[in-house]
């Protein structure tokens, strides 16, 4: 049996030596260092152990045995050890690979996360937030926010901190940030972190770029403004089209009672003053209205190409008079422009209402008044910093620019600039800005407000371009002579067709003054009706434009229907643009604008009825 | 008598089988407490590229150092011949797991 023990030693002893020799051999090969030197440790043991063994089995020495009994305690301690080295490894290994896991993602993550302790100082940052910073993450730790911001955010973020770590509650804000020299907004979510026993031992941080979001929402809430802004207008500039309209019918009354009534009295009757202030006051509500009509865009009156720059340089010495003093006015026009479409008359108001806001913005101190004309290039961006942007088409765009040196607007007061009635002036009607905002929406043009408190205003506004030739601004003095010539009459029978009682009244006996005999309807059907049946005798049909049941359009076309040749004068409170361009092919023999005085209406059918 | 006295050694380099001695008590419980270390992390030691190998040889190893002392009381021939083909099993395990570690280039997990 111990024969048979002997050869096991050796077999034995060969394994151990063999399995030093893989391991020696296989040295470089990935079992971790110090598992490998802790199983040689092992195997050199087990060598001694074994190889005294074989040596006393062979009976060349048993010196060994007192040392071999003590060694032989040492092999499980040293088993012990393999496992534990291996175990200690492998806790290692996990951890470190749970780290790489945390880093990957934690530096994966667009968002920017910074750990911080209970004193405010950096721990631990990930990639995105150290290269804001320009700096390597692991350089962050101990370094706190006045390190890398300046001091205003740094005090912001420490006092934050503090707060945070105060109420040991999460917090979302959105605030500034600098991230390579440059301040973004983003929104940041600090939690304050907690030990086990509940206590703050400091901040985690994480934050996100939002400045692309927020400048997307600024755009959108300006444009729903704009929106918001536009739609008030056009139901204001509805209401007061609406106002203007029957305000006119209302004026055309007085004023048509009180020419008549001027016409009747002596010349030494004493209440033929009383009824010129009358009138006049009754002209003065004209022009309130036509300022209203103007506001609601439905203004324009007579449309003809003009030459912009022209214009303003014939207004100059108008101009000259109508500012402070104190205020120079600088012009700079530019030549060649091309032509506009519009109303001159209606153009210079807007001129005029832009330089006497320009010299009351610059009140009683010295300042200058600079007044351009150019044409550009409108893109859809430039548009849409413009009022009025209701889709105007891209493209060439006559502009006339008024820049002054005032006192400049607040933005509250830029906001409520256009709204009818809002003043800041203590006799102002508050109609101005509104009338030239009318004016500007009534010729499909723009106007750009740039203004800051304190340092002046610069009002841009622009004009659509058309390509054929400009000509002068017309004579107003043709339009209205302010002659009356009582001596012509004229003899016959007219068809009046209004739906106002007191535009029918005033009407009829402006008519019958000038020797015509009266036929009125109410409406446009009664109208085609009274036609019918006095068709051989009616000269000329004054037809109102918008009536109930059948309009002025729809009249005039059965008008036309039954006698092709019959004269009729359109009569209306909008603009004559707008009618005349709906009966461009239909013979429209005149056109009268309410309200309209005796004198109008007489040369209204002078010119129909002739001499 | 002393439970570990010390006997002498006949020529073969055996132990007259009588009683056990102190270094082989105190070896057993050092083995014993690294089997309880091995049970306490054995989900842990699975990890170890072939660990049925390597534990394997711990245990055939604690088999023999339990061997040693029982072969004091009986069948101390016998015992002891177990103990040593214990010994040889354990070493060609422990010799087989460092091939396939690392002579073959087995990857730890």
């Amino acid at each position: 049996m111990n024969r048979f023990v002997g050869a096991i030693d050796v077999v034995t002893a060969f394994a151990c030596i063999t399995t030093v020799v893989i391991l020696a051999r296989y040295w470089r090969r990935r079992l971790q260092k110090d598992v490998k030197v802790a199983l040689g440790m092992l195997l050199v043991v087990m060598v001694f152990h074994y190889g005294s063994n074989v040596l006393e089995w062979c009976g060349i020495t048993d010196a060994l045995d007192p040392i071999e009994d003590y060694v032989e305690i040492l092999e499980p301690a040293l088993w012990g050890g393999f496992f534990y080295i291996f175990l200690r490894g492998l806790a290692e290994r996990r951890l470190r690979a749970s780290e790489e896991r945390y880093r990957t993602l934690v530096d994966n993550l667009p968002q920017k996360i910074f750990l911080k302790d209970a004193n405010s100082v950096f721990v631990s940052c990930n990639k995105n937030f150290a290269a804001d910073l320009s700096i390597d993450a692991e350089d962050i730790s101990g370094k706190n926010d006045h390190d890398y911001y300046p001091s205003e955010l740094a005090d912001k973020y420490v006092a934050d901190d503090a707060r945070i770590m105060a109420c040991g509650r999460t917090m979302e804000l959105d605030e500034q940030n600098v991230a390579h020299g440059q301040t973004h907004t983003v929104h940041v979510v600090k939690t304050p972190v907690k030990d086990r026993d509940g206590k703050v031992v400091g901040i985690l941080g994480i934050f996100w770029d939002i400045t692309d979001r927020k400048r997307a929402e600024e755009e959108r809430k300006s444009l729903e403004a704009q929106v918001q802004h536009a739609q008030k207008l056009e139901s204001l500039g509805v209401l007061a089209g609406g106002i203007a309209h029957d305000f006119n019918n209302l004026l055309l009354a007085i004023l048509g009672n009180a020419d008549l009534a001027l016409m009747d009295m002596a010349p030494e009757a004493p209440a033929r003053r009383n009824v010129g202030e009358i009138k006049k006051a009754s002209q003065r509500a004209a022009e309130l209205s036509s300022q209203m009509l103007a506001y609601s865009g439905k203004g324009r009156f007579i449309v003809e190409a003009l030459d912009l720059s022209a214009m303003v340089e014939e207004m100059t010495h108008m101009l000259k008079v109508s500012i402070s003093k104190k205020a120079i006015l600088k012009y700079n026009f530019s030549k060649n422009l091309p032509a506009i479409e519009a109303d001159a008359t209606q153009v210079r108001q807007v001129i005029m209402n832009l330089i006497t806001n320009a010299s009351e913005a610059i009140g009683d101190r010295s300042g200058a008044i600079s007044i351009s004309t150019g044409a550009m290039e409108a893109d859809r961006a430039y548009l849409q910093e413009t009022y009025l942007d209701e889709d105007l088409p891209e493209g060439l765009y006559v502009c006339l620019e008024v820049a002054d040196t005032g006192c400049g607007m607040s933005e509250e007061t830029q906001a409520k600039l256009f709204d009818p009635f809002f003043t800041t002036k203590f006799t102002g009607r508050g109609l101005g800005m509104a009338a030239v905002l009318g004016i500007i929406r009534g010729h499909r043009g723009a106007i750009r407000i740039r203004s800051k408190f304190g340092e002046g205003t610069t009002i841009t506004v622009l004009f659509p371009a058309i390509r054929s030739e400009a000509s002068g601004p017309a004579d107003e003095g043709q339009a209205d002579d302010g002659q009356v010539d009582e001596a012509w009459k004229c003899s016959g029978t007219v068809l009046l067709v209004d739906d106002e009682e007191t535009v029918l009244a005033i009407g009829k006996r402006m008519l019958q003054r000038l020797g015509l005999t009266v036929l009125i309807a109410r409406d446009g059907r009664e109208g085609v009706d009274v036609f019918r049946e006095h068709q051989d005798e009616i000269a000329c049909v004054v037809l109102d434009m918008i009536m109930p049941h059948m309009d002025g359009e729809e009249a005039f076309g059965e008008l036309r229907r039954i006698s092709s040749d019959v004269p009729v004068i359109m009569s209306s409170g909008y603009d004559e643009e707008r009618v005349t361009r709906r009966f461009a092919d239909k013979d429209l023999a005149g056109f009268i604008q309410k309200p309209y005085e005796f004198q109008e209406l007489r040369n209204a059918m002078r010119s129909v009825l002739g001499d | 008598m002393p439970l570990w006295e010390r006997n002498g050694r006949g020529r073969s380099g055996l132990k007259d089988f009588a009683v056990i001695q102190e270094n082989e008590v105190v070896t057993l419980l050092l083995s014993l407490g690294v089997a309880i270390f091995i049970a306490q992390n054995r989900s842990r030691l699975a990890s170890l590229p072939y660990h049925r190998f390597v534990v394997g040889s711990f245990l055939t190893l604690l088999v023999a150092h339990i061997l040693t002392i029982l072969e004091g009381f009986w069948y101390g021939e016998i015992l002891n011949f177990v103990e040593h083909i214990c010994y040889s099993l354990s070493v060609l395990q422990l010799a087989a797991w460092t091939w396939l570690v690392m002579g073959k280039g087995v990857r730890e997990s």
